[in-house]
């Protein structure tokens, strides 16, 4: 079981380098996907380890929440990047202080 | 029970009418919806109503939350800006968006049941990362996509703290027993994922640009409900875990930055929209003060309602003052001449949450300094004060702007729709429970954060 927790943890971790590492939206996007899934993974693994099934309806649960936040994201996304033809996030500065 | 079932009517109420009434009927629905919310806490105030198998708990610090959100939301609700006219918006997706966040923050607050905060905190967020781009241009778009990006890394944080929660303890209940590595850490990643939502520092970076880039309205939104839900759930995870050990050191340490960082870093600010959000990053800090006494629920609650009055009356006056590209300082100049009733919302407000007698800001400050100092806290308490000090040179700031300031141009301010209403409304109750804060405080005295 160590073993896939330390895989989650290592992808939650890859994930976090890729938010803070990239510049482009939807990048950083799919590294927090990957965050949450990699969330999943330590919930089933638990579940599995401990032979509570709770684990696994959670990690169900996360699924439809990642999927509800992928609408809004996306469509927040695209607003951005039809008002300024690029989804990098460094063109994002209109604020200062 | 009832509370749930209002707000989730209301919710679906607003969304369907939509499709065949205009806006400003949608509005009216939208506004009878929390108004009825409201007399269905009065009728079940106090009682302690169990459903789901015990996952949903209305208990009397649910209510509490539950009224501050929804005094919150018609406030939201009343307050128009002029912009909004002019440019034939908001549509009516915005009230039905602003009535699914205020059901989202109620299933927050209402469950000891880590699953279902989450649950409630995703349908309090998304429908915010949509109202934050209600202004439909550049800046409006870039304050949503900070805040959806940000929201969505402290949402996958605090899903990884559930998943160490699960695994240390073996259940997704709060108040389980657990020790050892994996249970402090998942300890640290849910204080870390809703200290995010409160706007503690060091995770407030999105709160200045997402209150300035999304129209005033909807930061009055933010400013109010989100804090109230967010702090809801943050005192339930904190008081069940029990502050001790790491998670005490790391708290008071993240609420020592706050206070002082929000309170510093708001002297230099230039947009009146963007101080009033350091200043909300340093109110989050004085809430965050009770949570080191022994039983925070009554003190935190009067301090949410007292906040959410006051911030609400300050962004009700912005809102009329936006024309769609913020409140820089200057149009805030002259104010008492252009319109008396703004001046003197402006007035109280400030007043209020600078934390000076009699109005309802300084009973909030006083009763959750003293909340810590039970516990012989004397140091937080000490230094959050000493911020308090230091906070009222700007909000002093604010105000001899509006009251003494020369306008570039003195026409009077046009209102509009029911922001009047809204504002003395606001400035009334800010004044009276001040005068009177043992009527208020008798609403919260029952409360408790332990969900037994």
């Amino acid at each position: 079981m160590s073993y896939y927790l330390l895989l989650s943890a290592l992808l939650f971790a890859i994930g976090l380098y890729g938010v803070l590492a990239r510049r482009t939206a939807i990048l950083i996007f799919m590294s927090i996907e990957l965050m949450l899934n990699s969330a999943n993974l330590a919930l089933v693994s638990f579940a599995r380890s401990s032979g509570n099934l709770e684990g696994q309806v959670m990690a169900l649960l996360v699924i439809a929440l990642a999927a509800a936040e992928v609408a809004v994201g996306l469509g927040i996304i695209v607003a951005v990047f039809r008002s300024r033809e690029s989804t990098s996030v460094d063109d994002l500065a209109e604020f200062r202080g | 029970m009832t509370t749930l079932i209002i707000l989730f009517a209301v919710a679906l109420l607003a969304t369907f009418a939509g499709f065949f009434a205009p806006p400003r009927s949608v509005k009216i629905v939208t506004l009878l919806g929390m108004l009825t919310a409201l007399v269905g806490l009065a009728l079940t105030w106090g009682d302690r109503a169990t459903a789901f198998g015990g996952l949903y708990v209305a208990d009397a610090f649910s209510q509490a939350v539950t009224l501050v959100m929804v005094v919150g939301a018609i406030l939201a609700l009343l307050a128009d800006c002029g912009y909004f006219e002019r440019k034939g918006w908001p549509a009516f997706e915005y009230y039905a968006l602003v009535a699914f966040a205020v059901f989202g923050g109620h299933v927050m607050a209402s469950t000891a049941h880590l699953g279902v905060l989450i649950v409630g905190l995703e349908i309090l967020s998304i429908p915010l990362y949509a109202l934050a781009a209600s202004r439909r241009d550049a800046a409006g778009y870039e304050a949503s996509l900070k805040y959806f990006l940000l929201g969505a890394v402290a949402a996958a944080f605090f899903l990884y703290g559930i998943a160490l929660y699960f695994g240390s303890t073996g259940s997704f209940v709060l108040g389980a027993t657990g020790k050892g590595l994996v249970f402090n850490a998942a300890v640290l990643m849910l204080m870390a994922g809703l200290s995010f939502k409160t706007a503690l520092t060091p995770f407030h970076w999105w709160t200045p640009d997402v209150y300035q880039g999304s129209s005033t309205p909807v930061t009055l939104f933010m400013a109010t409900v989100v804090k109230a839900a967010a702090f809801a759930a943050l005192a339930r995870v904190l008081v069940a875990v029990g502050l001790t050990g790491p998670a005490f050191y790391a708290f008071a340490a993240i609420v020592l930055l706050t206070v002082f960082w929000g309170n510093l870093t708001a002297m230099v600010q230039g947009e009146a929209k963007r101080m009033l959000a350091y200043s909300s990053v340093a109110h989050a800090g004085y809430i965050a003060v009770a949570l080191f006494g022994p039983n925070p629920a009554p003190a935190m609650g009067f301090y949410l309602l007292a906040y959410a009055l006051s911030t609400g009356l300050a962004f009700a006056v912005l809102a009329e003052l936006d024309d769609g590209a913020g409140v820089p300082l200057e149009k805030l100049a002259g104010l008492w001449g252009r319109s008396p009733l703004l001046a003197l919302g402006w007035t109280t407000a400030l007043l209020s949450l600078a934390g000076l007698p009699p109005l309802i800001g300084f009973w909030g400050k006083y009763l959750v300094f003293v909340e810590a100092a039970k516990n012989g806290q004397y140091l937080i308490v000490a230094l959050a004060l000493f911020a308090a000090v230091i906070a009222a040179y700007y909000y002093l700031k604010l105000l001899a702007v509006a009251l003494f300031g020369k306008p570039v141009k003195a026409e009077p301010v046009k209102m509009s729709g029911s922001a009047p209403l809204g504002i003395a409304l606001a400035a009334a109750l800010v004044l009276l429970l001040g005068v009177l804060p043992g009527i208020a405080y008798g609403w919260f005295s029952a409360a408790t954060v332990l969900i037994k």
